[in-house]
């Protein structure tokens, strides 16, 4: 990159911090924090879920997926959001907002108990910090590649000790630089700093992604979307085809596509983790929180166009790349001139920074929220509940900077490739409980704790059996995580079935409001509901 | 390929329909006011179009 690609980077991020710091001047409670005060329009909320959403790691990983398995990879964002956009819009998020809780362990707390609460919420606030260092390892390898060394070398940097081409140094100089920005306003705006810039992240990330693709395809050796099929049908026919077969070794079988992705990753990602989620806590009424869930899944349509195609262009154009996932690098290398190159990397500062700044406002509300105020029992005021709000963030932050330091090591190795899986692992079960205390009143908070325990269980035992290597082998995919989060979400829902039946069903006035119907027709009740919403809202801010 | 491509198909369908039948004051719950472009059954409606026919193009 040349000179003028790192101003415009610069201009970029100094644009974006003064932004975002803006916001912590409307900031005066933990309401204000964790959910905007609840003021957040759904053309805001829908941007922000989709930015939040992609990574910068997510340009690499699917760019370098359709490289090697084609349009097939562009599942992921089609039916793996789209039907479970529908079902959360109409169903699950006007229940969460109206019950008005903070987070979605929080309702799972009120339906199942305080273990079940408990439990979520430290699976979660695992998954969060491990996947915040990640992606700031993962998002400073790929600024490493564009940027190399030249700001270090600026100030005097070569190497160190241990560190003879100073890579690892350059990495953690890169990681630290990109907490500082985010962790600055997201600590100072809270939610509605992170919702606000993901706005303008959203915008850039789709104009400089944009750029790619219609460079890509005006390519002389591309020649337009027609020219790509058409070539691509001569050497690579699987890769125009969104059903693969069944026994494919891919990660995307047909069967896992639908039964695995679409009926249980999906919704559970949607309904389930708390960086989605929690915008929509946010929202300045219910009709906003719905329109902002179902935005996004509009928006949503067009990421595999900005991920996905330009995958199939990079075949076309680097046929021979040894590393897939270097895929997008070439092609902005190949691509763009500078000047455009510095624009493309802002897209994916924004899409890296949104991710980052979404994670520490989740995992802070998880923190704060669901542990430290429900194990201590605790009733600090408002301001105070800020004062550790921000206290928590800095805490993840430098947890998050010091987990990306250790991402090199062979023992991190170990842990991150399990970790990783962590999300699948923890799926299943989880949208097993979803649906079972939305829908079946019988279920009870016994019946949901056995079955956690044991979809956990589950999950955990096929990952681990599969990553060993042990026989007989129970997957043929490479990657069967759709598989395992079918399985542990069909052996959860049993286990909840049966526990529940076995034990005392809960009072029907105390599944008011957090049950499918339980409100639809008792308007007297959800008025009287939102009215003490406001009255606690009202005391709570004098 | 053909079973994966109508089951696909059938469950975008049986969404769309779905989302069609979600009663009109559910909808506007919290709206601040009844605008036709404020009724998201027909967000959803199209959206699902827009799959269906994605799907059918790279079957």
């Amino acid at each position: 990159m040349e000179w003028i690609d790192i101003f415009i980077v610069a201009v970029y991020l100094i644009g974006l911090l003064l932004f975002g710091l803006w916001f912590g001047r409307f900031v005066k409670t933990e309401k204000d924090y964790f959910l905007a005060g609840r003021t957040l329009p759904f053309w805001a909320i829908g941007m922000s879920i989709v930015v939040s959403d992609i990574g910068a790691v997510d340009f690499v990983s699917l760019c370098g997926s359709s490289y090697r398995y084609g349009i097939a990879a562009a599942n992921m964002d089609w039916i793996g959001t789209m039907p479970a956009i529908v079902l959360a819009t109409f169903i699950f998020i006007p229940y969460y907002w109206r019950s008005g809780v903070y987070s979605v362990p929080e309702y799972l707390g009120r339906r199942f108990g305080a273990s079940v609460r408990a439990l979520q919420s430290v699976a979660w606030i695992l998954f969060l910090v491990v996947n915040l260092g990640a992606v700031f390892w993962a998002s400073a390898g790929l600024f490493d590649e564009l940027l190399g060394g030249r700001i270090l070398e600026a100030i005097g940097f070569t190497a160190a000790p241990g560190d003879p081409d100073g890579t690892y140094h350059r990495k953690l100089f890169y990681v630290v630089l990109t907490a500082a920005f985010t962790g600055l306003y997201t600590i100072s705006g809270g939610l509605a700093a992170v919702v606000y810039t993901d706005v303008v992240q959203l915008i850039i990330m789709f104009i400089g992604a944009f750029f790619v693709v219609g460079l890509g395809l005006a390519h002389p050796d591309v020649g337009g979307f027609a020219g790509l099929k058409e070539s691509l049908a001569a050497q690579h026919p699987d890769h125009l085809t969104l059903f693969l077969p069944h026994d494919t070794a891919t990660p995307f079988p047909w069967t896992g596509v639908l039964f695995g992705l679409a009926l249980v990753q999906a919704p559970a990602y949607f309904m389930a983790n708390q960086t989605i989620v929690q915008r929509t806590l946010g929202a300045r009424d219910e009709w906003a929180a719905k329109a902002g869930t179902l935005f996004g899944g509009v928006l949503k349509f067009f990421i595999p166009i900005l991920v996905v195609l330009p995958g199939l262009i990079a075949l076309r154009l680097v046929p021979d790349l040894e590393d897939a996932d270097k895929a997008y690098a070439q092609l902005m290398t190949i691509l763009l001139p500078a000047g455009l190159r510095g624009l493309v990397f802002a897209a994916f500062l924004a899409a890296m920074m949104s991710s980052v700044d979404s994670i520490l406002a989740s995992a802070a509300t998880l923190v704060t929220r669901d542990c430290l105020m429900a194990w201590s029992h605790l009733a600090p005021s408002p301001r105070r509940l800020l004062a550790i709000g921000r206290a928590v963030t800095v805490l993840l932050l430098v947890g998050g900077i010091g987990l990306a330091a250790t991402m090199e090591t062979e023992l991190f190795a170990g842990i991150y490739e399990i970790l990783q899986s962590s999300l699948a692992i923890i799926q299943g079960p989880t949208w097993a409980l979803l649906v079972m205390g939305m829908f079946w009143r019988r279920a009870t908070p016994m019946g949901g704790l056995a079955g956690l325990v044991a979809g956990l269980a589950l999950s955990i035992g096929l990952t681990v059996w599969h990553k060993a290597g042990f026989e007989p082998a129970l997957f043929h995919a490479e990657d069967p995580f759709m598989f395992i989060a079918f399985d542990s979400f069909s052996f959860t829902l049993l286990v909840i079935a049966i526990a529940s039946l076995f034990t005392p069903p809960v009072a029907p006035e105390a599944l008011r409001g957090l049950v499918f119907r339980s409100y639809r027709y008792d308007d007297e009740l959800q008025d009287a509901i939102e009215s003490r919403q406001r009255s606690d809202d009202d005391s709570s801010e004098s | 390929m053909d079973l994966p491509v109508g089951i696909f198909l059938g469950f975008f369908t049986l969404i769309g329909l779905a989302a069609l039948l979600v009663p009109r004051d559910y909808i506007y719950r919290g709206a601040p006011d009844r605008r036709l472009w404020r009724d998201l059954r027909w967000w959803a409606a199209g959206l699902v179009a827009v799959h269906i026919a994605v799907y059918w193009y790279f079957s």
